[in-house]
């Protein structure tokens, strides 16, 4: 028989004055199991909390009820004073009778009603409540950073930095992202190789950082603290460790194709740096291109080195991680033009898009540095068409926050270049928040960069027609007329979208998903975390942002990471989860299908469902569907709900 | 029927209604005494039996309240329920029971007013439609021929 103590809080008037409180004594003192019902004027203050801490110690009751104010304002008051006198916490159980019953009810009679039924739910729920203990376990401080853009890189450095093994994994063959094909950043066109090149230094020289170019993750199983995640690393048929990048391979390579990375704007060959002067120093065999994976014997590369860098016999690997948390930093995709402007983005056309705009000024570009039409000259006209790809249903909803600061900083750009080239921006509007920027739009206008303000349109703010060798731009205004303007180069400000490859992460790190994106933990107070506990997201895995925003991120991802993992420090593990019992599962598996957090799996063996108690979260959805009533939730156990069920009507 | 106090049965979910609920009591909003308050972690908790249990037990009428759809704490277990109640509802008209005496709705950690509004409309409700009785459509069938 369990001996149940009831605690009945006067609030200080605040409850005593608002029903008849002789009558509440009176109804727990009739109840089943009830040894001592109390009251005192404010329970919460140390002197209530000492009643219930020495009735508990002394071993009068061995369950303590509160009927007084939300759990939401005190369960760890109250747990605490229960603890205090050596009771486990999962045998308190608190009556809110106050928030949910006094200051919701002016009538005294009914709220005594009220009252009565929601105390008496709560003895009789608290004769079946259970004890539970809090598991620890140990926790794994090594991380992993997904993706090796600007913001991976970043997240990989200030973990390391404050010494953590940091696993960075990328999938291309080379370190850096978008950034790496930026010559100037905005607002203040800073060189953008300059920013980086001290950081992809350190990131060589740190021994706490792993680079693992070529990698993908393929699985993952575990949980926060906890992670093994299997990754695939692509061979590169390089080694990167005796390759001193001295290129004599690259240049005896009889394989020439397009160069994606300087937009198929030049060529390279086979074997090649994926970016001129990044990391990893070494090039890497382009499969698709190198004859050898088209049946053909080739040794040319090989050959050329004096190093013995190349070797044709290295395999793709799988390799096992232990982690205990995980940056996801795997960046955007500009929306591709290809989608709004299907026949032209095909031809030989002087329609660029900003990353093309951005090789073009590139030192390192097709036209080393300079700004070129398709016939080798300059561009004495160039119109920037705004929201290219954006805020249409057709193509991306939103608005990036990018695009419009980038095509300001392409005009000015193109201006310095070729003072007399006519300049004009076709917006909608100008999405320019922050202090630099309403300045720089001042300064355009008086270099004499125009302004047309038109309408979105159904698929773009203009149609493109071919007119011989110029382009003729054309839309409506505001007003709904009809403008038309004719141009030499036009350059698309293209809108980022999410990267394809955040489902498949999604789906394994069992992470929410939207629009492509992965949801956040909390908009406003978990902006960088996920609904997994340990998976954190720096950059544009939670929408499109600039540079700067994505740095932020990754540095509040290593901060929530730091403050988490700790050294030496175990991880508590709620005990209040879902059990399933061997003996009653029939083996159908609802439950697998219903848990969002894969919690529950199949034992082939024993043909029945186990519960990680470490993966489930304890919303009761499961034991709620499972046919044979084998699944319970603990601490909301059938029993339990239905008790508190029978005592409020009672 | 005057004088008619129904007892409704209300589960809230632990994250979003049963914090709807205290910020409307926080608020002093005033909400019908016939709404007798069970605390789950998660909508999706709500057995279809515990609905059973408690028009069984004397209840005239049961409130489910859960986070908004997409607002789940646990991503999803308000999206099961609302499929479950879906198909309680026949089941209940079934048995004979006015699907109408439950009912479930969405009230999140805010929406204090909303709480005070969706009680007083479901008691509103169960007191039109009278105490339970068991077999009460065939009944009321039976009384109409």
């Amino acid at each position: 028989m369990s001996k149940i103590g009831v605690y009945i809080c006067k609030c200080s008037g605040n409850i005593s004055d608002s029903l008849k409180f002789e009558e509440l004594k009176k109804a727990a003192e009739e109840m089943e199991d009830v040894v001592v019902v109390r009251e005192h004027e404010l329970y919460c203050g140390q002197e209530g909390q000492d009643v219930i801490t020495k009735d508990v110690a002394e071993g009068i009751v061995d369950r303590v009820v509160t009927v007084a104010c939300s759990p939401k304002m005190h369960d760890k008051t109250f747990i605490g004073a229960s603890k205090r006198g050596g009771l486990n916490p999962y045998l308190l159980h608190m009556v809110n009778i106050r928030e949910q019953c006094i200051w919701m009810t002016p009538d005294k009679d009914r709220a005594t009603e009220k009252v009565i039924r929601m105390m008496k739910g709560g003895i009789k729920r608290a004769k079946y409540l259970e004890a539970l203990e809090q598991k620890e376990i140990e926790i794994n401080t090594d991380v992993m950073v997904i993706g090796g853009g600007i913001a991976g890189v970043e997240a990989a450095l200030e973990l390391a930095n404050a010494g953590r093994k940091v696993y960075l994994v990328e999938k291309e063959a080379a370190f850096g992202g978008y950034i790496v094909k930026l010559e100037h950043t905005y607002p203040s066109g800073e060189c953008a190789p300059c920013i980086l090149a001290p950081r992809m230094k350190e990131l060589v020289e740190n021994e706490n950082i792993t680079l693992l170019p070529l990698t993908q993750v393929k699985k993952v199983t575990g949980f926060g603290g906890n992670f093994l995640v299997e990754v695939e690393e692509k061979a590169s048929f390089v080694k990167a460790e005796s390759c001193i990048g001295c290129m004599m391979c690259i240049e005896e390579c009889p394989v020439e194709g397009k160069n994606a990375f300087n937009g198929n704007m030049n060529n390279r060959k086979a074997i090649d740096f994926l970016v001129p002067g990044t990391v990893p120093k070494a090039p890497y065999i382009n499969r698709e291109m190198c004859k050898r994976f088209k049946g053909e014997e080739c040794t040319i590369c090989k050959d050329s080195c004096d190093f013995e860098a190349i070797d044709y016999g290295q395999e793709d690997k799988i390799k096992e991680i232990k982690v205990g948390s995980v940056i996801i930093a795997i960046g955007g995709r500009i929306y591709e033009a290809g989608k709004v402007f299907p026949e032209l983005m095909k031809g030989e056309n002087n329609i660029f898009t900003g990353l093309d705009m951005e090789r073009f000024v590139s030192t390192t570009g097709p036209s080393k540095g300079k700004i070129l039409l398709k016939n080798g000259e300059a561009p004495k006209s160039v119109a920037i068409l705004h929201c290219v790809g954006s805020r249409n249903e057709r193509h991306l909803p939103y608005c990036s926050g990018i695009c419009c600061k980038y095509a300001l900083k392409h005009s000015e750009g193109i201006k310095e270049q070729l003072p007399e080239c006519q300049v004009t921006h076709i917006y909608n509007d100008l999405c320019l928040e922050g202090k630099e920027w309403q300045e720089a739009v001042k300064h355009l206008k008086k270099e004499g960069v125009k302004f047309l303000r038109w309408e979105l349109g159904e698929n773009s703010i203009a149609e493109l027609n071919k007119n011989g060798e110029k382009i003729a731009v054309s839309g409506k205004n505001l007003k709904g007329e009809k403008e038309s303007i004719e141009v030499e180069m036009v350059l698309l400000a293209v809108g980022l979208g999410p990267n394809p490859d955040l489902s498949a992460l999604a789906e394994e790190f069992s992470l929410s998903e939207k629009e492509g994106y992965i949801v956040v933990r909390h908009e406003k107070i978990g902006g960088v975390g996920t609904t997994a506990e340990g998976v954190y997201l720096a950059g544009t895995a939670n929408g499109a942002k600039d540079i700067t925003q994505s740095v932020i991120e990754a540095k509040a991802a290593c901060g929530e990471i730091l403050s988490t993992y700790i050294p030496g420090q175990k991880l508590k593990l709620e005990p209040a989860v879902a059990e399933s019992d061997p003996d009653l599962c029939g083996g159908c598996k609802i439950c697998i299908k219903l848990c969002p957090y894969k919690a529950p799996s199949f034992d082939e063996e024993k043909e029945v469902v186990v519960v990680s108690d470490v993966l489930c979260k304890g919303c009761g959805t499961c034991v709620a569907a499972c046919p044979t009533g084998a699944m319970k939730a603990k601490n909301y156990t059938s029993k339990q709900i239905t008790s508190e069920i029978e005592g409020v009507l009672q | 029927m005057s004088g008619f106090e129904p007892k409704i049965v209300t589960f809230l979910c632990n994250w979003c209604s049963y914090e709807g609920a205290d910020k409307s009591g926080n608020a002093h909003l005033e909400s019908p005494a016939n709404i007798l308050p069970i605390k789950v972690m998660c909508s999706g908790r709500v057995e279809p039996q515990f609905v059973l249990e408690a028009l069984k037990n004397g209840a005239d009428g049961v409130l489910i309240l859960g986070c908004h759809p997409g607002d789940c704490h646990y991503k999803e277990g308000n999206y099961k329920t609302l499929r479950r109640q879906i198909i309680l509802e026949q089941f209940l008209e079934e048995m004979s029971i006015n699907p109408q005496r439950v009912r479930l709705d969405w009230v999140s950690a805010g929406e204090g007013e909303k709480y005070a509004e969706v009680t007083k409309e479901m008691t509103e409700r169960v007191k039109e439609l009278g105490p339970f009785k068991a077999y009460e459509l065939k009944q009321k069938e039976n009384a109409s021929v």
